[in-house]
């Protein structure tokens, strides 16, 4: 029932289509993806309608011209057949044996059930009438075609989220495929900044990128330590783009990594209490929701008030609280990590200074655990 | 001090000169003005949004005009003065007065604040790049600006601006203004108000006054009782009293008898006059003679010695009797004293204990305003009864506002409908017993190639509604309808790209199993794109027929977390029907299963980390009789170790395979990644020193036909010397695989000069296949002028390999000021 529908829908458009042209006999519809793979022989599936009264020895010519260069890169004639009155659904079974002439080197796929390579295309349809010994050109069709891999290129490495010690990373990803649809198969690494609040895939398109490569052959690209070093502690996303030649063929999606904190600071998941030290940090501890640490207290005093910083921020605290605390050891706990002064994965400094006027610091950073 | 500006000139920009590394910092000047503008602006909108524009009528009487106060030292005047022969003239005028003490740019007492955020301004700038898109001297202005301003004394909003400039022909130059309502700092505000009130009012209502008066009026009678007990005079008295009545010769009663003259004294006549003066009646004025003559007191001892002799014996009598009654009223008064004493204890613990029902009330209140929920917070006032104030009402209605915001801000409602994009629009969120979340604007996200096609005529838009019942963090359901218009997955003859017009439902929600246990899950349909392939697979191109599935999209999300063994699971599944349209997922005519699992688990105390990952993704074409596949699976397993005293060791290997099948044919590729990482933090005679390596490698299998085989190769080591005042780094990295070698030698120093400034800087050594060397230099520089903000500046000449196998030029400079107020 649904098919009887679809046919009479078709065949009520080929109608309105012939009441509106008036003059036309001819009508053909080609029946393609406007995106995505394509077949060589899925070019020869089209419906043609013959309104003249009588049956006609046609031939169809099939030829794809690239959209950007203009020039055409494959033509394709099938042999002469009939086409009787009414409306017809042809397939490439109803017009072999069909040829082919390969006009440019972009095709590498001789096949005649072969993959039609990556690119933007027209591809137009010309039906030939047979007049006497010549074949007429009695109409001609032509639709836009994109031509896109089965399935886009995919990142590998640096993974999503990872935190990075080299300041020079090599990035890898995973092919397109069928690799055979790509004549000239080429990628672009996109390597942009990331903005507080901005997305990863905002940051690939409003930022202007870092580092911008063209056209590297392999699926690998190590980030050239001639060049200026990524920045410690900030976040920065990727994409790759493949290309056959200059023309679009996919994108990746876009993944962030962070470049690890400071000269040599590393990340700790904090474990127990870490203890306020004096002098450099060279380890930052990471808290996933409550905040707590050691301190000794050498002077002997009775209060003390904790100073948080941003570490890559001015010398104003952020924020600051008054704990009472005991001779010697203490060890404190503090709610503070639910409230919203701290950014999430930013680097602070909490810093306590006794009546001594010694400096007892740490570096911490907040990462909340989905729970 | 007056300013005065009576022509208009007209702002030309010119566009920037290309200009070498040298000189950098010279492309800054073109773009000042528009910098210096855009702050004004920025500053005048703050102070008016702050100070609120009061509008006063003008005392300029030659010309007509109006003077605008910003603050109480600030106006401008806008004058029109019409002459003839069309010889208008517009004026504007900056009035500055003298500034009175200022105030901090903090919050002020009663918690308002008149502006408060943080500015950023950037410049970038890169020369020579080896690539056609990026171009050269490629400049950058970027000024972004966070401002928290309180109207009205009530109303926290919060102002962003981010503006860039830039002179790269692929990238646009932007002004995103967003202003939204500052929910969070509202709450707080309005939480502490009914807080305040709510503990006034439970104070005023569920303390006994009564009770507490009669404490007071207790401990007034005890201390008054205890203070007449233990008056000196009092004391002084019943030691008198318990002396006479004890002892009769006590001198307490003998001091109490009239006295009699001693006659030795009155035998010498020398002494006579110093005899004190013994009190005698007057008989004519009734008062007490002094002075007393020898004689008189002669006639005195002589003629009343018999009567005084009497009257002492009497007046002993009375004392004892007086004593005798002073010391009774003084035990009648201790007894009453103690009473009074065990009376105001008991007062005391009934008021106490009355005391600490109240404080228990209050303290479970305070706690729910520091930590409970809304409805939370919403059923204590409810039940203490102060739900009628109007600083409650105003709460209860604005508090359901989660977010209103306009102009430029982040979408992110769900994994199928919209996420990761921005609009510039509308969007809101109001939460009660039921949530309402509302999205609408423009989105000039592409989805398809951005970089070099022209695409700036896509017009695309979302409008979204979604609603939902729950607690964000607890179980919840949405649903969620979407509707738009969105870049397509096909090109028009001319290169432009398709429209389509979006329709969707989805519906999903969080179902929580308990504290660690989680799972999100969503199922989406939406309308088809257009044109929408008519062949043998699809059949229907109806949007809601159940009876095709290609429209369709489901998620599954589990996040999981085992306490006793402390392990975490992640899980994810996806299916994308071919024609299923949002815009959160760009898919063309392909359907898409994907699954992922992810494992965490900590050994020996959390000292080792090993974590394991699989994950795969399936496309393939039904439009293809063949049936096209592929499928690539990814696998990593990463084993981290962090012991105190020991370096930290990373290793990780990910092989990952890509299978793809025609028909029958089909074809596998494996690739290889080798990631080990050491790094060891340690002392030496107090000198702080890490040293570490990194290690890179990339292959694939030697037997794939499709690759070339490679093996990709990276080494990074480094090692710092960490000092409070110096510090030097150095590092050396290779990276070589097939006709590619490039090694780089690192040496640099960081110096604290002050607590205000940083500097630092370096050289390198590059050398690429053994034969291009190049020096490369850096330098760095950190300026903290107090309240000023911070002043970071940054140069780098580095070499970017070229397709000829030679080091290319790449400058790099950038400067950034922040200021935080």
């Amino acid at each position: 029932m649904r098919k009887i529908c679809k046919r009479s829908l078709i065949a009520l458009t080929f109608l309105v289509a012939y009441a509106l042209t008036g003059h036309t006999q001819l009508l053909i519809t080609p029946q393609l993806s406007p995106t995505g793979i394509l077949k060589k022989d899925q070019l020869w599936n089209i419906v043609v309608m013959n309104n003249n009264d009588q049956s006609l020895d046609v031939q169809l010519q099939v030829s794809m011209i690239g959209i950007k260069s203009g020039v055409k890169v494959l033509n394709g004639s099938s042999r002469v057949f009939t086409l009787t009155k009414g409306v017809r659904q042809l397939q490439v079974a109803d017009l072999g044996p069909v040829q082919y002439d390969y006009a440019s080197s972009e095709i590498t796929d001789h096949d005649v059930n072969g993959l039609l390579p990556v690119g933007e295309y027209q591809v137009c349809y010309t039906l030939f009438e047979q007049s006497g010994k010549n074949m007429l050109p009695a109409i001609e069709q032509c639709m836009p075609v994109e031509i896109t891999p089965l399935s886009p290129p995919q990142l590998n490495n640096p993974q999503k989220g990872d935190t990075l010690s080299n300041r020079y990373p090599q990035f890898q990803w995973i092919p397109p495929a069928p690799m055979n649809m790509f004549s000239d198969l080429n990628y672009e690494l996109l390597l942009v900044e990331i903005n507080k609040g901005q997305s990863t895939a905002e940051a690939i398109q409003k930022n202007t990128p870092l580092f911008h490569q063209y056209a590297i052959r392999n699926m690998f690209f190590p980030y050239p330590s001639s060049a200026t070093a990524l920045e410690q502690g900030k976040k920065y996303a990727w994409q790759i783009i493949a290309r056959n030649g200059s023309s679009y063929a996919e994108k990746t999606e876009s993944w962030d990594f962070t470049i690890a904190e400071g000269p040599g600071i590393q990340g700790i998941k904090a474990s127990g209490f870490p203890r306020l030290q004096q002098g450099t940090n060279a380890l930052y501890y990471i808290f996933e929701n409550q905040l707590q640490f050691a301190y000794t207290n050498i002077a002997g005093d009775s209060t003390a008030t904790l100073q948080f910083f941003r570490e890559h921020g001015t010398e104003e605290a952020i924020f600051h609280k008054s704990i009472h605390i005991n001779p010697g050891e203490n060890l404190i706990r503090e709610d503070l990590l639910k409230k919203q002064v701290f950014w999430e994965n930013e680097l602070y400094r909490l810093e306590i200074t006794d009546s001594r006027g010694s400096r007892w610091a740490m570096l911490l950073k907040y990462q909340p655990v989905k729970p | 001090m007056w300013y005065s500006v009576r022509t208009r000139i007209p702002i030309q920009y010119k566009k920037p000169k290309l200009l070498h590394v040298e000189n950098f910092i010279i492309p800054v000047l073109p773009y000042l003005r528009m910098v210096l503008w855009i702050v004004l602006c920025m500053l005048c909108a703050g102070i008016a949004y702050s100070q609120r524009i009061r509008k006063i009528p003008s005392r300029h009487h030659q010309l007509q005009g109006n003077e605008f106060r910003m603050n109480d030292t600030t106006s401008f005047f806008l004058h029109i003065k019409e002459g003839a022969c069309k010889n208008n003239l517009l004026a504007f005028q900056l009035k500055s007065l003298a500034r009175p003490a200022q105030l901090p740019f903090s919050r002020q007492k009663n918690g308002s604040f008149p502006a408060h955020g943080d500015l950023t301004y950037d410049f970038f700038y890169r020369s020579a790049v080896d690539t056609p898109f990026a171009g050269n001297n490629i400049q950058q202005h970027t000024l972004r600006a966070n401002i928290s301003l309180l109207l009205a004394g009530k109303l926290p909003v919060m102002l962003q601006l981010n503006s860039r400039r830039t002179n790269s022909p692929f990238f646009k130059n932007y002004n995103d203004v967003n202003v939204q309502f500052d929910e969070r700092y509202y709450n707080d505000l309005m939480k502490a108000r009914i807080l305040e009130n709510m503990l006034m009012n439970m104070r005023q209502k569920y303390t006994d006054s009564v009770l507490l008066q009669a404490v007071r009026n207790q401990e007034q009678a005890v201390v008054k009782q205890g203070q007449w007990l233990q008056d000196a005079h009092q004391l002084q008295q019943l030691v008198n009293s318990r002396d006479v009545l004890l002892k009769p010769d006590s001198p307490a009663l003998i001091r109490q008898l009239p006295s009699v003259p001693d006659r030795s004294i009155l035998s010498n006549p020398a002494a006579k006059y110093k005899l004190p003066a013994i009190p005698k009646i007057d008989s004519y004025t009734g008062r007490f003679q002094k002075n007393l003559s020898s004689n008189a007191v002669n006639e005195y001892i002589t003629k009343d010695t018999a009567y005084l002799l009497q009257k002492a014996r009497d007046s002993s009598e009375q004392v004892r009797h007086r004593a005798t009654l002073f010391i009774a009223e003084y035990k009648k008064r201790e007894a009453q004293y103690e009473a009074a004493q065990k009376k105001l204890i008991a007062l005391k613990e009934q008021y106490s204990t009355a005391k600490g029902r109240l404080d228990a009330k209050i303290d479970s209140v305070k706690q729910v305003f520091a930590n409970g929920s809304k409805k939370e917070i919403n059923n204590t006032v409810k039940k203490y009864g102060q739900d009628t104030g109007n600083v409650y009402k105003w709460y209860k209605h604005l508090s359901s506002i989660e977010h209103f915001s306009i102009g430029r801000s982040m979408v992110d409602y769900s994994e199928l409908s919209a996420k990761n994009i921005s609009i510039n629009g509308v969007q809101a969120v109001y939460r009660d017993r039921y949530s309402i979340s509302f999205a609408s604007g423009g989105v000039d996200y592409l989805y398809r190639d951005f970089l070099i096609r022209n695409v700036s005529t896509v017009k695309q838009y979302l409008n979204l509604v979604q609603l939902g019942k729950g607690e964000p963090r607890g179980n919840n359901v949405f649903l969620t309808f979407y509707q738009g218009k969105k870049q397509g997955n096909a090109y028009d003859a001319n290169a432009q790209p398709v429209m389509n017009r979006v329709f969707g439902v989805t519906v999903g929600g969080k179902f929580r199993v308990d504290d660690n246990n989680y799972l999100l899950a969503e199922v989406a349909k939406s309308s088809y794109p257009a044109p929408v392939l008519s062949g043998p697979v699809n059949s229907s191109p109806k949007a809601f027929s159940f009876a095709n599935h290609s429209n369709e999209a489901y998620t599954v999300q589990l996040y999981s977390r085992i306490p006793i063994t402390d392990t975490r699971v992640y899980g994810l599944y996806r299916k994308l029907g071919r024609n299923f349209q949002s815009f959160s997922i760009f898919n063309a005519n392909i359907d898409l299963v994907s699954w992922q699992l992810k494992v965490d688990q900590y050994f020996l105390r959390k000292q080792l980390l090993v974590s394991g990952a699989l994950r795969t993704n399936d496309y393939s074409n039904p439009y293809i009789v063949n049936n096209f596949k592929t499928n690539t699976i990814f696998k990593s397993l990463q084993a981290t170790l962090r012991r105190k005293k020991w370096p930290m060791l990373s290793v990780a290997y990910m092989p990952s395979s890509q299978m793809t099948s025609i028909g029958s044919q089909v074809m596998e590729n494996r690739f290889y990644t080798l990631l080990g990482t050491a790094n060891y933090v340690y002392r030496l005679r107090k000198t702080l020193m890490h040293t570490g390596l990194v290690y890179t490698r990339f292959y694939n299998g030697a037997s794939d036909s499709a690759f070339v085989y490679y093996n990709a190769r990276n080494w990074f080591v480094y090692h710092n010397i960490i000092g409070d005042v110096l510090s030097f780094n150095s590092a050396a990295s290779i990276s070589y695989h097939t006709g590619y070698r490039l090694l780089t030698l690192d040496q640099g120093l960081s110096c604290k000069i002050s607590n205000r400034v940083n500097a630092g800087g370096g050289l390198k050594w590059n050398v690429l296949n053994g034969t291009d060397s190049h020096p490369g230099y850096y330098g760095n520089i950190r300026w903290r002028p107090g309240k000023l903000g911070e002043l970071n500046m940054s140069f780098d000449r580095g070499y970017i390999p070229g397709t000829t196998d030679k080091l290319r030029k790449n400058d790099f400079g950038r400067l950034t000021y922040t200021k935080i107020f």
